[in-house]
């Protein structure tokens, strides 16, 4: 293939609602250090009240723009579970508050590997020549799906959005996406979910509704109504989700590595999704990685979701412990199960990385 | 019966509670159960983990728990084709 898609810029943007462990534990039976050993988590931001995906979304990619020095792109893709409402989808909105125009806009749905799976469509996309830029943001608000009495869940999620800007380019220069894989498997999509607010509960409160109309089935209406509300949280089975995460992270990576022909050693970074500090402990231990090899600000911002690869690299290429020629792998997993991820060699960045924190944090942006 | 297998799986045990989990080497003996050791409740899960890529077998969810003992983990886990 003579045409790639190459990483041409990076920006990230959290709410400015920080949200510590003692806050939760005022509220939750939880603390600080239970929170810390068991999640590698300090603090997490959140979104105020009014604030939607969107807006992190909009942040994110106007900084993605800045930093590859474009003020346009011809195509936008938001990784997101968390959309501002079901239908339409968030992407267009996005698209036009940043000033793209009409150009095509769309969500991708894969839960916390959303970002790989974006990354990879708009890729594939750039490569068949449909586009020649594209903006790719990953954009979550957990913190309005989660159950307040929730503890397991309560301490895991923040919210954020982090955004690449990709451009036309050949297969052989620094940022080139290359090795991408993928996986599903949707037998076990109970592990994560968020039942409600689809067909399916669509359907049992039709049928509910239906039932009241006719005098009938009232109720199994009142008991699915009722489980409807429910409906709307997070839940995740812990356990199972860590053990599935180690896994099938490990057996991504190695797929990627061997797509494009790296030794496991040879990756200078490995950039995996910010679930928990742990998960990716015990995958780092897995492939042999070396701590310091792996990128972390889980502390700083918890799990975004499909914000936490584009949020990790910012903060890493601004620090400094990501830079321009590193051998770098992005690997997610999430819910589905979903799974993925993608190699390439880190590019200088015309406008340098733009990260969540720092001075250009700045309500002018 | 303790088989030489089973006891090399056991030191295998043994030594990753030691090493990766920095468990204190005088309480770790083949009576202990792991919820004698004072683990929270990723460490058995992590420790599944670990012993799988040790050990070359794929341990069930839910395989090892905390009321086991090293010992009857270290039979558990040679049942399972532990290869040492």
């Amino acid at each position: 293939m003579s045409r790639a898609a190459v990483v041409a810029g990076l920006g990230a943007w959290t709410p400015p609602t920080l949200v510590t462990n003692d806050d939760l534990a005022a509220r939750l039976d939880t603390d600080d250090e239970w929170i810390r050993t068991r999640t590698g988590i300090r603090q997490r931001h959140v979104v105020g009240p009014g604030q939607a995906t969107s807006d992190l979304a909009v942040e994110a990619g106007r900084r993605a723009l800045a930093s590859a020095g474009v003020e346009r792109a011809g195509l936008l893709v938001v990784a997101t579970s968390t959309p501002d409402q079901p239908l339409p989808a968030t992407a267009p909105q996005v698209a036009d508050r940043l000033g793209l125009g009409t150009v095509p806009a769309f969500d991708v749905s894969a839960v916390c590997t959303g970002f790989v799976y974006a990354l990879a469509t708009a890729a594939g996309l750039i490569a068949t020549g449909v586009a020649d830029t594209a903006l790719v943001i990953g954009a979550d608000a957990f913190s309005t799906i989660l159950d307040p009495a929730d503890r397991a869940t309560r301490v895991l999620f923040g919210d954020g959005a982090g955004a690449v800007l990709l451009r036309a380019g050949s297969p052989d220069e620094p940022g080139a996406l290359d090795g991408v894989h993928l996986g599903s498997d949707g037998s076990q999509h109970r592990l994560i979910e968020r039942p409600g607010g689809g067909s399916r509960t669509g359907a049992a409160l039709a049928a509910a509704a239906g039932g009241q109309l006719n005098g009938q089935l009232l109720a199994a209406g009142d008991a699915d109504g009722h489980a409807a509300a429910h409906d709307g949280y997070l839940t995740m089975q812990g356990r199972a989700v860590f053990a599935q995460a180690v896994q099938r992270t490990a057996e991504t990576v190695r797929a990627t590595a061997e797509r494009l022909r790296w030794p496991l050693e040879a990756i200078d970074r490995l950039v995996l999704h910010q679930a928990n500090a742990r998960i990716s402990a015990a995958v780092g231990q897995r492939l042999g990685t070396p701590a310091d090899r792996l990128v972390s600000n889980i502390d700083r911002v918890g799990n975004t979701a499909a914000a936490s690869i584009p949020l990790v690299l910012a903060d890493a290429a601004a620090a400094g412990d990501l830079r321009p020629g590193h051998r770098v792998v992005l690997a997610g997993f999430g819910g589905g199960l979903t799974w993925g991820s993608v190699g390439l060699v880190w590019p200088r960045l015309r406008g340098g990385p733009i990260p969540a924190a720092g001075p250009s944090d700045s309500p002018t942006l | 019966m303790t088989t030489t297998q089973q006891t090399a799986v056991e030191r295998c045990i043994s030594g990753v509670l030691v090493t990766e989990f920095k468990v204190d080497p005088d309480t770790v003996t083949a009576d202990a159960t792991f919820s004698s050791l004072k683990f929270d409740s990723l460490v058995l899960i992590e420790l599944t983990l670990v012993l799988e890529k040790e050990l070359e077998i794929a341990i069930p969810d839910g395989g090892l728990t905390d009321d086991m003992t090293i010992g009857q983990a270290a039979a558990f886990l040679t049942d399972l084709g532990a290869a040492l």
